[in-house]
């Protein structure tokens, strides 16, 4: 059926088409003052989809980070604590090598047990370094009721052998803390007991003294391998939160992808659109003007 | 045969001619109403006598021309189409404004959606995390956890506010369909008096008739089939909503809690009645689409809720005590435990009584990821949904306007037409006019010239 062409049928196409042609300049210069290919879930779904799950993993791993410097700030300072404590371990064994000397008398050995006593108190203040507020090496355990510290000043152990996590990567955590038996020995032959003994005998059991070397040197071992414990662990949270951190720029990159605009691309397109808008306004303004009248007398 | 025939014949010419040029002009002076149906002069030529009689030995032409009818010029098929075309615009076009609503309450993606207050929920807790006995980073849990319960909340409170709108709009349109209706019903009434009285002028009745039933299609999916006289009869369904001269009144009835469920029912008798085309629309958005979201977000409520306590109760708060429910369901929805809202000491981080510095369940807690999940994909399916509903729309008013042109290209008035009709029937106007002067001055000279010997 051939159509016949009427004044209404070719003013509503002619509008029809100009709304249709003008809606479509609009949704791009939408995208254009916006930036982004989709505004609303409809614009794109799957699209929507995906960017919603990037957009969690990117707020995800800004957490992650978050988690992996609070760690690291932590075992930076569990690291100070500890290489002092050995420094202190190597003073008290020099200390104790001059205390087994023979030659000394009771005087001279005095003065080096009142060095002792003090190199354990250093100690146990060392022990009690606390970050934000809390001791590094008391494990999990409550605040003791006595005050809030990991070893009390008679070298007494307040922790418990809790670990501290941080979460760095998901389904990934690290222990960020080293409780006070792991760093100082068992309660009994801990670093304290051993500095107590080794203060005693120089006072009281001269003789003794040579035998309390060993006892140091485990407790050093222990502060040392403490130290080297650290480290790994600070490695290996650099090493994750690199990897954390490349994740989220590559999913920031992917996400900017999907939402953003390609802007020379759409520029062209309104071009291209606004120059449809202006001929199908020519060929309106044509196409209603004459009519059969303008040749009739 | 009469010798004035000719005068007759060349008379009905002139009227017949003068009514075709006037019908013409009538076109031209509707080319831009809404709803005019272009009319046709119909002549006919007026027979020799046509009955034969014994012995009658007629040969004469015939004795003229007369109009026999103005009709309307339009295709009933090509109508009909229009109006179901035209109901299924109206039932897309509602779900979509609808659609966009919910979406627009969504707020997805942005910085600020619901998406992101969990997200941030679930980073304070791993601040609390690192500092399980922070009172700062326990307030943060309490405050974002609020921050989520209201989001969630709002959603809900949005559905229910557009149920709320959206029962206005169909109480709108009912109101409007009972208006129309009932002038439908009188114009019924007017067009058969006029063609029982052999009236032309029910064209113009019929036009504003057939215009007020296509609103009615658009707003209740209505059909027509023809009735007496000219009249037409409205159904829903199979329902007669308008028959004739009389009109049925709609209204709309709510069933009660917890259905609610909006229907539109006559008002004389509490039927319900089918409803298609806007009517049909709001309804379906009122009684499916809004539950379904609803429940959907409820779902999504849940997921939180249940992860969220179910992690909580395995751990002990800052007095050594057993976690409690973080999440509670209140009479306006999902809130925080107020217990814990009141106390922050009560968040329960560490996983044994005694060992409040070990944050391990608030970590876990910050780990959780079904409410996240199934609030995305609650945005993803209802974004596929509108866009699917956007397409369907974008085809049907391409449909619908094919049809109309379809319609139109039959009805619709073309001005090149008329003129084209216009001297057409101007011609044959002066060429009567010519026949008439022809047939006087033929008369003249037999009358005035004729027989003049021997005077």
């Amino acid at each position: 059926m051939s159509l016949r062409v009427t004044q209404q049928t070719i003013v509503q196409g002619s509008t029809a088409n100009l709304q249709a042609t003008l809606a479509r300049s609009q949704r791009l210069q939408e995208k254009l003052t916006s930036g982004k290919e989709f505004t609303r879930p409809s614009d794109a779904p799957g699209d929507v989809h995906t960017a919603l799950e990037h957009r969690a993993s990117i707020r995800r791993a800004d957490q992650l980070l978050r988690n992996a410097d609070d760690g690291l700030a932590m075992l930076g300072t569990a690291d100070n604590a500890l290489s002092d404590t050995s420094n202190i371990l190597k003073r008290a064994r020099d200390l104790a090598v001059q205390g087994a000397n023979s030659t000394l008398n009771q005087q001279n050995r005095e003065a080096i047990a009142v060095e002792i006593d003090q190199l354990r108190e250093q100690a146990i203040s060392l022990a009690n370094t606390t970050y934000l507020g809390r001791p590094l090496f008391s494990g999990t355990a409550s605040p003791a009721v006595g005050g809030d510290v990991a070893y009390t000043s008679t070298g007494t152990y307040n922790g418990n052998a809790g670990a501290v996590l941080r979460t760095i990567a998901p389904n990934e955590s690290v222990q960020v803390n080293l409780t006070g038996t792991d760093v100082y020995g068992p309660a009994g032959s801990d670093l304290f007991a051993t500095l107590a003994t080794l203060s005693d005998h120089l006072r009281t059991a001269p003789a003794s003294v040579s035998t309390d070397l060993a006892a140091i040197d485990t407790a050093f071992t222990r502060v040392t391998n403490a130290l080297a414990t650290v480290g790994a662990r600070v490695n290996r949270v650099e090493a994750v939160r690199t990897q954390t951190l490349n994740a989220q720029q590559q999913q920031a990159d992917r996400l900017n992808t999907i939402e953003s605009i390609d802007i020379p691309k759409t520029i062209m397109e309104l071009q291209m659109q606004e120059t449809a808008y202006q001929a199908a306004l020519a060929a309106t303004a044509k196409v209603i003007q004459p009519s059969l009248m303008d040749f009739l007398r | 045969m009469s010798d004035f025939l000719g005068l007759r014949v060349g008379l009905s010419a002139l009227q017949a001619h003068k009514r075709a040029l006037d019908v013409a002009g009538q076109n031209m002076a509707n080319v831009n109403t809404v709803g005019y149906t272009r009319q046709m002069a119909n002549l006919q030529p007026i027979d020799a006598a046509s009955v034969s009689a014994i012995h009658s030995n007629w040969t004469e032409t015939g004795q003229g021309v007369w109009v026999d009818s103005v009709g309307r010029v339009y295709d009933r098929f090509l109508q009909a189409r229009s109006l179901v075309e035209h109901a299924a615009q109206g039932t897309l076009a509602r779900t979509q404004t609808a659609l966009a609503r919910i979406e627009l309450g969504f707020n997805e993606p942005s910085d600020d959606g619901l998406a992101a207050q969990i997200a941030d929920f679930h980073a304070a807790w791993d601040d609390l995390a690192n500092h399980p006995e922070n009172l700062a980073a326990r307030q943060q849990v309490i405050d974002r956890g609020q921050t989520l319960a209201s989001g969630l909340r709002t959603l809900d409170r949005n559905l229910d506010g557009l149920r709320t709108s959206t029962l206005t709009e169909l109480g709108g349109v009912v109101g409007d369909v009972n208006d129309i209706t009932r002038q439908v019903a009188q114009l019924n009434r007017q067009i058969q008096v006029a063609n029982i009285s052999g009236n032309d002028t029910a064209n113009e009745l019929v036009d504003q008739r057939d215009l007020l039933v296509g609103q009615l299609s658009e707003a209740l999916g209505a059909t027509v089939r023809p009735g007496e006289n000219g009249a037409v009869d409205v159904f829903l369904g199979g329902m007669q909503l308008v028959r004739e001269a009389t009109a049925e009144q709609l209204r709309v009835a709510v069933a009660p809690p917890p259905g609610q469920t909006a229907s539109v029912v006559f008002d004389a008798t509490g039927q319900a009645a089918p409803l298609g085309g806007e009517a049909g629309g709001l309804a379906s958005v009122i009684n499916e689409m809004i539950p379904r979201y609803r429940s959907q977000i409820a779902d999504v409520t849940n997921a939180i809720r249940t992860e969220v306590n179910t992690a909580h109760q395995s751990g002990f708060d800052l007095n050594g005590t057993a976690g409690v429910a973080f999440f509670v369901m209140g009479a306006n929805g999902i809130e925080i435990n107020s217990a814990v809202a009141a106390d922050p000491k009560l968040l329960a981080a560490s996983s044994a009584a005694g060992t409040t510095r070990d944050g391990s369940v608030a970590a876990r807690l910050a780990a959780l990821t079904g409410g996240q999940s199934a609030y995305t994909s609650l945005v993803a399916r209802m974004g596929s949904e509108a866009a699917s509903v956007n397409r369907q729309l974008a085809t049907q008013q391409s449909v619908t306007t094919q049809v109309d042109a379809a319609r139109d290209s039959v009805s619709g008035v073309n001005l090149d037409e008329e003129m084209v009709n216009l001297v057409a029937s101007q011609h044959a106007y002066e060429a009567a006019s010519r026949f008439i002067s022809v047939v006087d001055s033929m008369l003249d000279t037999l009358i005035n010239r004729t027989g003049l010997i021997g005077r």
